[in-house]
């Protein structure tokens, strides 16, 4: 199931670096829909898994700019494994933890990638895209984790 | 054997983990020929389904009005092409008669996007023709309006661009009436803003902006900006210029590859 479900999120995000990115971009403020299903990922399936998927994410998020794809490949892998280890040790269950976690990991993924495209000043594009940006993230994010929470307790009851 | 399984399966996180870094190294280390090839299957095998629903849903919109607007078109473009091609054939017997090599007659290959890279706002693009198609890095990135990008990456059957809105991209450029030179760059606070042009540089508002030609990388004359703002310069070498692209990145739909001058 949950390999399943890894397939279904690197579709996801094709799907949305093709068709959805333009409709749901607001005033240039974008969902980052890549760092969401690692964060998913991370919480949901395990270290192993979420490690694999966070590389496979890389180069499918990445195809449209080869010259970033190992770093988003080394930004996921080191943020799933963060956010995996945080999850573990700190027990996080509520959809509000697991929020502020997101959050960290939106704010770390955009000031990486801003750094590396060499954007000029940092602080515009923080205040400007990266601030807003993490807060729309949020929504989706909110709805990801609902379904995660559902179908996490789902399967504890089944057992 | 029993005991090499045993210490694999004792230690699997850390081999996972190992394994996991050996292959992010692998792709940083051979970049031209990994990554593309990456690019490709992962193009093939979750892209592809989706650029095929995007051009179908694409082609049924608005069929019948786009019809009836190019037919109309169509009619207007031929009255004014037969005047053009008089003022053509004017124009290459007074060339002729100075010796002045023409420039601007470029052979383009039409493509389609299939996918905006957004780092805040689109700073690059997928396309959906590769080296299959002539397409190499490099190339200037046009559409009807000016200068788009240039090809960055190519892979068999698509290829990235680098649009002009992306900071690591400058354009050599000169002011089409002066001949000024400059360069063009595009930061998300400031926007397009004409670099290295001096003080005393007699330029205007509204004044067209065109490649050069002279960083190699774009052929000279396509229109890249208009002079928008001209701030006043405080005892400085250099004037401070804010640009306003011939090109709107936010509302590109198709796009032409420029592959060679036209013999």
């Amino acid at each position: 199931m949950k390999f399943i479900s890894c397939l279904f999120f690197l579709y996801l995000m094709a799907f949305f670096n093709s068709i959805l990115v333009d409709v749901t971009s607001i005033y240039g403020v974008n969902i980052d829909l890549a760092m969401i299903l690692v964060t998913v990922a991370a919480l949901y399936f395990g270290e192993s898994l979420s490690i694999w998927f966070a590389i496979l994410l890389g180069i499918v998020s990445s195809t449209q700019r080869l010259e970033i794809m190992p770093w988003e490949m080394m930004i996921f892998v080191g943020i799933a494994i963060g956010v995996n280890q945080i999850s573990a040790r700190l027990n996080f269950e509520s959809i509000a933890s697991k929020l502020i976690l997101l959050t960290a990991a939106l704010i770390a993924h955009n000031i990486l990638l801003t750094s590396i495209l060499s954007f000029e000043n940092l602080t515009y594009s923080l205040v400007r895209y990266i601030l807003p940006g993490v807060v729309y993230s949020l929504i989706p994010g909110w709805i990801f984790f609902m379904f995660g929470n559902f179908f996490a307790g789902f399967h504890h009851a089944r057992s | 054997m029993a005991w090499s399984s045993t210490i694999f399966f004792r230690n699997r996180r850390f081999f996972n983990f190992i394994l996991a870094i050996a292959v992010i190294v692998l792709v940083i280390l051979s970049n031209d020929q990994v990554r593309p090839m990456l690019g490709d299957l992962s193009f093939t095998a979750f892209y592809s389904p989706f650029v095929k629903l995007k051009t179908n849903i694409e082609a049924l919109r608005n069929v019948v009005e786009e019809n009836h607007q190019l037919k109309k078109q169509l009619m207007e473009l031929g009255l004014q092409l037969s005047a053009l091609q008089e003022a053509k054939r004017e124009n290459s017997r007074l060339r002729d008669l100075i010796g002045f090599r023409p420039v601007g007659d470029y052979q383009v290959l039409p493509v389609k996007i299939i996918s905006v890279f957004q780092h805040f706002y689109p700073i690059g693009a997928m396309i959906n023709k590769g080296s299959d198609d002539g397409i190499r890095v490099n190339q200037a990135v046009v559409n009807r309006f000016g200068l788009a990008g240039k090809i960055k990456d190519v892979m068999s059957h698509s290829a990235t661009v680098q649009l002009l809105t992306d900071p690591g991209n400058s354009v050599a450029v000169r002011v089409a009436e002066t001949h000024q030179m400059g360069t063009v760059r595009y930061s998300p606070d400031k926007g397009m803003t004409l670099f290295n042009m001096p003080a005393d540089a007699q330029i205007k508002k509204g004044d067209l902006i065109v490649t050069s030609g002279l960083g190699g990388v774009f052929p000279p004359g396509l229109a890249v900006a208009m002079i928008d703002t001209i701030f006043p310069n405080q005892g400085e070498v250099l004037k401070n210029v804010q640009l306003r692209p011939a090109v709107n990145f936010f509302e590109i739909d198709e796009l032409y590859v420029v592959i060679g001058e036209r013999r």
